[in-house]
This record gives structure tokens, C-alpha cells and sequence, in this order.
């Protein structure tokens, strides 16, 4: 109780205070630091969902990221006819007869038959499915095994299963 | 029901301590844990012998108290829709494997829920672990694969709404239950694809419920 009135006269002096007087940082006494928003334990579902596609527009041209976690099971690179049908939206608008880069990328955990091999065949797998809707386009068909990551997999010496993922990929890279 | 190994109290007091602390730090999803022998787990049928002097709860009484108290309903896991079998890190035993099942994929709203058990089978070993340890050091990260929509859908609250890999720990033999909750998909999505552990091929297919 007394502490609830020391705070409400603390509330009383600051409002008290004439106008145009100015407050040092050090005199202002926070009202609430027993306040907690509720906000932070609310987690939004939809942050949870990683759609298969990540399309960046850069000087350089335009990027399609796969996800290979959605395109492909472990050690697979067999596609099945959902994940080719939307491979063949998502080239729909490339320019006729565009040069088109198809890369294939892995994270770099092991693989029996090797990460290069995996990379290569997903790579291709997708190539297929590009050349079946988009017959026009000249690709150039690549596999970069884990060579070229684009996310850290260890963080603070912890495995981040985060980063290996964003590392399994296939890239389609056009000018336009 | 579930058979319990009466010759191991103190583990099944562990991870019975470890259950009620997942159910009282997870907001729906709860850990589940049971002393169930591999060739046991997910059937019905007769009790083990019941531990603890007269008047004392039967072993089956306690662990069935502690995954009611969790959420969890071991008799109606019901068959595993999937398993999988990894090399497991056992020290001094090179040939240990790990049972990874998926029991159900059950639809709770807006939200999936996935049941799993862990199994570690080992001619050698009786020494506890936990699963971050069994899996060479590496966290436990399911996933669940919409294949209509082509989404992934991780787990929730960037992996906390999850039994903790580094929670409670096991010995070979027992079987630990996890849980996963997931964002679900559109109502007419009625299967998913669903990874059981790193290194297995995902379990395709997976009944929603």
C-alpha cells in the first residue's frame, strides 16, 4: 500500500511540474516497470510456414529459390507432378528464349552418395521441369554440392538447422 | 496400457519429473514420457508387474498419472503410422540404432500436433542420454511438409513448442514420447509429409486426424 502511494505522488510531482521546465533524463522515474505486455507470449502462426519460393530482383537479374526440403525427399530427386506443375508457374513469365542458370546446393552434413552428386540430379530435376512448360529457354544446368552456402550452420558452435536448411536449395537465375 | 520394467525406478522417477515439467512449461504440447520396452510400445495387452511395497501405486498407475497429467493418452497412440531407424551415438557401442515413430498427426484447431517416440536399442549400453546426444550431438528439428500447397511448416514459436531434445534423458530399451506442434494447413489438406528425424526420409503421406 505505501508503495503504491509513493508511486502515485511520484505520478503527482511529475505532472506537477511547471510548464516548460525541462526533466534530466536521471529524474525521470519509469510508472510501470511492473507492467508486462502480453503481446510477447502470443506466437503468429503464419511465420511457421516457409512457402516453397523465394523471388529476389537484383541488378543482376532475377533469382527463383526452391526450397529442396519441400521439392525433395532426403537423398531424392525425384519431383512429383505438384512440385513440377508450380516449377512451371513460376518460369511462366521468364523472357522468350532466356538464358536461364538452374544451381543446385546443399548444406554440408554428409551425404552417402555425396553432396556434389545430390546437387547435380536436383538440379536437373528441376531443369526437366523447367524444359517441360518452357521448351524456349537455353538453361545451363549446374551443381555446387555445399560449396556456396548462403547461411551460417553453426551459430555460437550450436548446429542451427535453420541455416543448413536455407543451404538446401535449387536457384533459377535469369536476366530480366 | 503400457508395460513398465519394474527394474528401473529411478529412471522412470527421472523422466516422470521431466513429463510434469514439459506440461507445465509448453502451452499444448506436453512431454510424454514411459519405460515401455521396444517391442512393447503402442500395444495393449497385459501389465508388467507392479513395483513398490503394498499399497504403493502400481507402476503402470504412475506413468499412466503422469501422461494424463502431460496430455497424453499412451493407450490411444495406437500402431505408429511411420518409423524410421538411425545409427544412434551410444558410447562403446558402434552398432546402436535409434526407433524414430510417428504415432499421429492430429489436427488441434488452427494448430497440428505430432506424437513421436524415441527408442534406442543397444546389446551394451545401459547408460541414459538424451536424444540430442543420441542424434551425434544435434538438435531434434521436425518438420511437416504440405504437399498440396507446397509449404513447410516448421515448428512453432521458432521451435519451442516442442518436447526439449535436451529435456529429459533415456536409457536403451525405454521409450521416450515427443511432441510437435505445427501450424495447419488449409482445412482440405488432409495429409502431409512429415520428417521424423534428420537423416530419414520424410514419412509421406501422414493421415491427418
Amino acid at each position: 500500500m505505501r508503495r503504491v502511494i509513493a508511486s502515485a505522488a511520484l505520478g503527482l510531482a511529475l505532472v506537477l511540474v511547471p510548464a516548460g521546465t525541462a526533466l534530466a533524463d536521471d529524474d525521470v522515474t519509469p510508472l510501470d516497470p511492473g507492467i508486462t505486455a502480453l503481446d510477447p507470449s502470443i506466437t503468429p502462426l503464419a511465420p511457421s510456414i516457409t512457402p516453397l519460393e523465394t523471388i529476389t530482383t537484383e541488378d543482376s537479374g532475377t533469382a527463383i529459390t526452391l526450397s529442396s526440403d519441400i521439392l525433395f525427399d532426403f537423398g531424392s530427386a525425384e519431383l512429383d507432378a505438384p512440385a513440377a506443375a508450380r516449377i512451371g508457374e513460376l518460369v511462366a513469365e521468364i523472357p522468350q528464349g532466356a538464358e536461364v542458370a538452374v544451381d543446385g546446393h546443399t548444406d554440408s552434413v554428409p551425404y552417402a552418395r555425396g553432396n556434389q552428386v545430390l546437387s547435380e540430379e536436383r538440379a536437373q530435376a528441376v531443369a526437366d521441369a523447367i524444359a517441360a512448360s518452357r521448351p524456349d529457354l537455353r538453361l545451363t544446368v549446374t551443381g555446387y554440392g555445399e560449396t556456396r552456402p548462403v547461411a551460417a550452420e553453426e551459430v555460437d558452435g550450436q548446429d542451427d538447422p535453420a541455416g543448413r536448411a536455407q543451404n538446401r536449395r535449387v536457384e533459377i537465375r535469369y536476366d530480366g | 496400457m503400457t508395460a513398465i520394467d519394474p527394474a528401473r525406478p529411478r529412471a522412470r522417477h527421472l523422466v516422470a519429473g521431466a513429463l510434469l515439467m514439459g506440461a507445465l512449461t509448453l502451452t499444448g504440447c506436453q512431454v510424454g514420457t514411459g519405460e515401455i520396452g521396444p517391442d512393447e510400445q503402442s500395444t495393449s495387452g497385459t501389465s508388467a508387474p507392479a513395483g513398490g511395497g503394498t499399497g504403493a501405486p502400481s507402476e503402470d498407475a504412475v506413468v499412466d498419472e503422469d501422461a494424463a497429467a502431460a496430455g497424453v493418452d499412451l493407450t490411444a497412440l495406437g500402431e505408429p503410422v511411420a518409423s524410421a531407424e538411425v545409427p544412434a551415438i551410444v558410447e562403446g557401442d558402434p552398432t546402436a540404432t535409434m526407433t524414430v515413430s510417428l504415432h499421429e498427426l492430429r489436427r488441434e484447431s488452427e494448430t497440428l500436433v505430432a506424437t513421436y517416440s524415441f527408442t534406442v536399442h543397444s546389446e551394451t549400453s545401459d547408460t541414459e542420454a538424451w536424444i540430442y546426444d543420441y542424434l551425434g550431438d544435434q538438435g531434434w528439428h521436425p518438420y511437416a511438409i504440405d504437399t498440396v500447397n507446397l509449404n513447410k511448416h516448421e515448428v512453432l514459436g521458432g521451435g519451442a513448442a516442442q518436447t526439449d531434445y535436451q529435456g529429459a534423458k533415456f536409457r536403451p530399451g525405454q521409450t521416450m514420447y515427443a511432441y510437435a506442434s505445427f501450424a495447419a494447413p488449409p482445412e482440405d489438406v488432409t495429409t502431409m509429409d512429415v520428417l521424423l528425424v534428420d537423416g530419414a526420409p520424410l514419412a509421406s503421406g501422414v493421415p491427418i486426424s
